[in-house]
């Protein structure tokens, strides 16, 4: 059997061989196509040690606003004998506290919440028949902070100003105490550059890209912006934060969640212990 | 007797190509061959497991990986402490991702973190096939993190598979018809035209030069299909043999039969062409050359020539107007034997004598050419 004439021709060979090459590269790439079993990821706002405690009691839930120095909580309450006594483990949870929900305060999902009494009471208004107040943070100061020269409290130094706040009506740092403060001041806030941002990493970039003037906020911008800055204190006392315990624990671990959140209560937050028998607890 | 359909060959003339198109592919060629085929495979697949799990896990990631990393790192600017916790989590739930697919090219793969967490979509342009881009947002604010793929091969399975895939490409290629050349093709062509099958027309075709294809298709025009012949006469030297015998001259191994006085003519010119020079100056009109005459009249005596030739040679001596009737009936019978462009090498050649101002003339072939039997 010969081939035809015309298929003896060299571009019909060279055709050939670059289909037939093409042929087996594509029989390599579809032959080697891999798919990968899906992952298992695990949650990233949790972080959860042992205690050593039995195996069948229960685990100690704490829901904090921030992930600064969660794990260090969570490892001190493990390491802390009354807790292992009682918990098998310690998780803590540093989701955004707007993902806080009523059904989580009824269900008392969470052993401790660090919250407002005003948040919880926008959730759950008869809240407290479930938590109870175990540290009240105190003399926690907001400011009004600039890239120029140090904010003045009065209406003509706002007007024009573009002002960043949280779109969180719950927010003391970021909407209720700046919005006080631009009140006090006379600001008119129809006639204003008042811009909401849905998340507090958003507002506080926007204000270091120079898309701000002014945005209000604790100590913490400083260390966190790292650019320099002025500011105004817009209050010295805020109530920053409290601590909420369900009402039904075993109270012999107060002492030790009151010393595990020593550490936070550093320069700018003032903790002031509020449990029945705090004066008991070993310094 | 043989002929062209038939098939037979003549014993060392067709035994180089088994068939005729294709020099038989050099072995070493094909083991170069098949090796950097394997090689660029090996490769290709090894590219290809990596750019599949890479866009696989980009698409699993993306169902998961934004929500998670955005309810983790949202709370605060930046918590250098958390990123590296968070950095070593992740890599540990991407520690041992296990790959399916039609061959089992992979044991296992993992993902390192490149970068956890950078302001903006990382550009996915120029990319390696390995790097796994998820985008996600915290608030407004985009945010990118990058992973790089990290995979063991199963070598032998991927060596395996792309050498015989390889194997198995090279083995067809070298199965492929051979590309000719287009006068190669002609060739071919004509041959196939003369009745030949097709194969036959091939291996002949890669035989045989242009000229002597030319031979082999004159003469087997004239033999009645003789294909072996034809071939005999292919390869025949460049030779004009005279058999005085059967007075049938020979060119280039065709036989060709010419009239008796011109054949006798024809030999005279080539004894001449053997002894010296050759040249014969045609005789003036009005006086013969009766001198001339006598070695003619001795051949054609010699060889049974027409007793009319003879005695009109006697009487009348050798006249120029004999002569070139002559070369003339022998130039006719071989250009309608052989056509004008075969026959001319065995032809006359002439040149004008300055002293006499006639034409002198002798045959083209060299001495050595000529063969008298």
């Amino acid at each position: 059997m010969t081939t035809p004439l015309f298929l003896a021709r060299r571009r019909i060979y060279f055709t050939a061989l670059g289909l037939l090459l093409a042929a087996g590269v594509a029989l390599c790439i579809w032959s080697a196509g891999q798919r990968v079993t899906p992952p298992v990821l695990g949650d990233y706002h949790l972080y959860q040690c042992d205690t050593g405690g039995a195996a069948g009691s229960p685990v100690f839930k704490l829901q904090l606003v921030t992930s600064v120095r969660a794990r260090e909580i969570a490892e001190r309450l493990c390491a802390a004998p009354s807790v292992q006594r009682i918990y098998r483990g310690v998780q803590v949870s540093w989701k955004p506290r707007a993902l806080l929900t009523a059904e989580e305060i009824l269900s008392e999902e969470y052993d401790l919440i660090w919250s407002r009494s005003h948040s919880m009471a926008g959730l759950v208004p008869e809240y407290g028949d479930y938590y109870e107040p175990l540290l009240h943070y105190d003399h926690y100061r907001v400011y009004w902070y600039s890239r120029g020269g140090a904010p003045q409290l009065t209406a003509d130094y706002f007007h024009g100003k573009r002002v960043g706040l949280l779109n969180d009506k719950l927010s003391h740092t970021l909407y209720l105490l700046p919005l006080a403060s631009l009140k006090e001041a006379g600001v008119n806030f129809s006639e204003e550059n008042l811009r909401y941002f849905d998340d507090a990493v958003s507002l506080y970039q926007a204000f270091a890209r120079d898309e701000l003037d002014l945005v209000s906020g604790g100590d913490y911008v400083r260390t966190d912006l790292d650019i320099p800055l002025s500011r105004t204190l817009i209050s010295g006392d805020a109530n920053a934060a409290t601590l909420f315990v369900r009402k039904t624990r075993a109270g012999a671990t107060d002492c030790a969640v009151a010393e595990a959140f020593d550490g936070l209560a550093d320069a700018y937050l003032r903790g002031r212990r509020v449990f029945a028998g705090a004066e008991h607890c070993v310094p | 007797m043989p002929t062209c359909g038939g098939g037979v060959f003549l014993p060392g003339l067709n035994t180089v190509f088994p068939d005729g198109m294709r020099s038989a592919p050099n072995p070493r060629v094909l083991l170069l061959a098949w090796g950097t085929l394997s090689l660029l495979l090996c490769s290709l697949a090894g590219w290809q497991v990596q750019r599949s799990l890479s866009l696989d896990l980009t698409r699993q990631l993306n169902q998961q990986l934004p929500d998670k990393l955005a309810l983790a790192l949202q709370t605060r600017l930046s918590d250098e402490p958390l990123r590296q916790w968070l950095v070593n989590r992740l890599e540990q739930d991407l520690q041992t991702l296990n790959a399916e697919g039609g061959l089992p090219l992979v044991h296992s793969c993992s993902a390192r973190v490149t970068q956890l967490m950078e302001d903006g979509h990382a550009p996915m342009a120029g990319a390696a096939a390995r790097s796994i881009n998820i985008a996600w947002n915290i608030g407004s604010e985009p945010r990118a993190t990058s992973l790089m793929l990290e995979c063991h091969y199963n070598w032998p399975v991927l060596l395996l598979s792309q050498s015989l895939l390889a194997l198995l490409l090279v083995i067809i290629a070298s199965r492929l018809p051979y590309p000719l050349s287009k006068p190669q093709r002609a060739r071919i062509a004509r041959l196939i035209a003369m009745g030949l099958p097709a194969s036959r027309a091939r291996r002949l075709a890669s035989q045989l030069c242009d000229a002597q294809i030319a031979w082999f298709v004159r003469a087997l025009s004239l033999n009645g299909g003789d294909c072996d012949a034809a071939l005999v006469a292919a390869h025949a030297q460049q030779q004009l043999v005279l058999d005085t015998a059967s007075q049938q001259v020979q060119i280039h191994g065709v036989a060709i039969k010419l009239a008796k006085t011109p054949f006798f003519y024809y030999l005279w010119y080539a004894q001449l062409r053997q002894q010296g020079e050759g040249w014969l100056l045609n005789p003036p009109v009005n006086r013969p050359d009766r001198a001339g005459a006598e070695s003619l009249i001795a051949l054609m005596e010699t060889h049974g020539g027409h007793a009319k030739s003879i005695n009109d040679l006697r009487e009348h001596g050798l006249r120029a107007k004999k002569l070139d009737q002559n070369r003339n009936k022998i130039r006719d019978e071989l250009v309608s034997a052989l056509g004008e462009e075969l026959a001319s090498a065995y032809l006359f050649e002439s040149e004008r004598d300055l002293k006499s101002g006639r034409y002198r003339y002798r045959l083209s072939l060299a001495a050595g050419q000529i063969n008298v039997l």
